[in-house]
């Protein structure tokens, strides 16, 4: 008769027992994590010039340092988490070095994905391609390669270091 | 000569004598019940200073902490993202997005325990963020001074 009243007591006991942690007690004590972000060299930051009027709605969307003034400078562009850059080599240009040569590219965000549409229907067949960025080293901002140069009305051609 | 000598016997006699009739003894115990436990000092802040896009690891500074418990008690550690009430035992470590600069880092232990000797013995927090993160800043230079997400918990299980 006993036993029988502890009957329903005793599973939920040694279920009690089983999950019971091994330890006697616990102590606690909070930790604070401290972060402090700079952008690539330094405090000199511009944003990334705008070429064309898709691109200028789009800045502030990343942010980019020139490191030289001269044709060739190093550009580095940090994004938000969730956007993209779509690069393209240009038909007909030269390739230089390793990575590379001119390329074309678009920035572009997740969220907007018609300005993504827009670049792989643009006349120039660009074809768009996912991935992060890096590194984008400018080649030619500004000048044709030549006089006459039909490319001089291109957006940005740009070396890609990935 | 031999009644001085009687005498003086007899007197010495006297001065040491017992008094008591007789005596009987008892034991007793002194039980003591010991409650073992463990306090922890302050965790000093960990500082992560980070350049977008960087190519090398970063570790944090600080961290450090320190621990006293009942000699020989074995205790251990765990980690818990967030301020919220501890459930113990916690994780070895922790991943954790900063939701101010949007940087991944996580937070480890330099030991998994040990075992307490009276004194305070010291260990840390350590701190990890992986290369090339590009982060979240508008500006040259940005702190997670607003992010809700800084403060973590370390536990310790006796």
């Amino acid at each position: 008769m006993r036993s029988a009243s502890f009957a329903p007591v005793l599973p939920a006991l040694m279920a009690l027992l089983a999950g019971a942690p091994s330890w006697a007690g616990s102590t606690e004590g909070s930790v604070t994590v401290g972060i402090t972000l700079s952008q690539p060299g330094g405090s000199a930051v511009t944003p990334v010039p705008p070429q064309t009027p898709a691109q200028s709605q789009r800045a502030g969307v990343c942010f980019s340092r020139s490191l030289s003034e001269k044709t060739g400078a190093v550009v580095q562009v940090a994004c938000d988490s969730g956007q993209f850059v779509s690069i393209e080599a240009v038909p007909g240009q030269r390739f230089i070095g390793v990575h590379g040569g001119a390329f074309r590219y678009s920035l572009s965000i997740a969220k907007d994905r018609s300005v993504y549409e827009a670049a792989a229907n643009d006349a120039f067949g660009w074809r768009a391609g996912w991935g992060t960025v890096t590194m984008l080293r400018l080649y030619d901002l500004t000048q044709p390669d030549k006089p006459g140069d039909v490319w001089g009305d291109r957006p940005l051609e740009l070396r890609v270091s990935f | 000569m031999k009644r001085i000598i009687a005498a003086t016997a007899v007197a010495a006699a006297l001065a040491a004598g017992n008094t008591q009739a007789g005596n009987t003894s008892g034991t007793f115990n002194v039980n003591v019940t010991l409650t073992s436990a463990c306090t922890l000092a302050a965790v000093s802040d960990l500082a992560f200073t980070y350049t977008s896009l960087q190519a090398g690891v970063s570790n944090a500074t600080g961290g450090g902490f320190s621990v006293s418990c009942t000699t020989s008690l074995p205790y251990t550690f765990g980690l818990q993202a967030g301020s919220g009430a501890a459930t113990p035992p916690g994780a070895a470590t922790i991943a954790v997005t900063d939701n101010a600069v949007q940087l991944n880092y996580s937070l480890g232990l330099s030991a998994a325990g040990g075992t307490g000797s009276g004194a305070a013995q010291a260990f840390s927090v350590t701190g990890s963020m992986a290369a090339s993160q590009a982060g979240t800043c508008a500006v040259a230079s940005c702190t997670n001074a607003a992010a809700t997400n800084k403060t973590h918990t370390l536990i310790v299980n006796y």
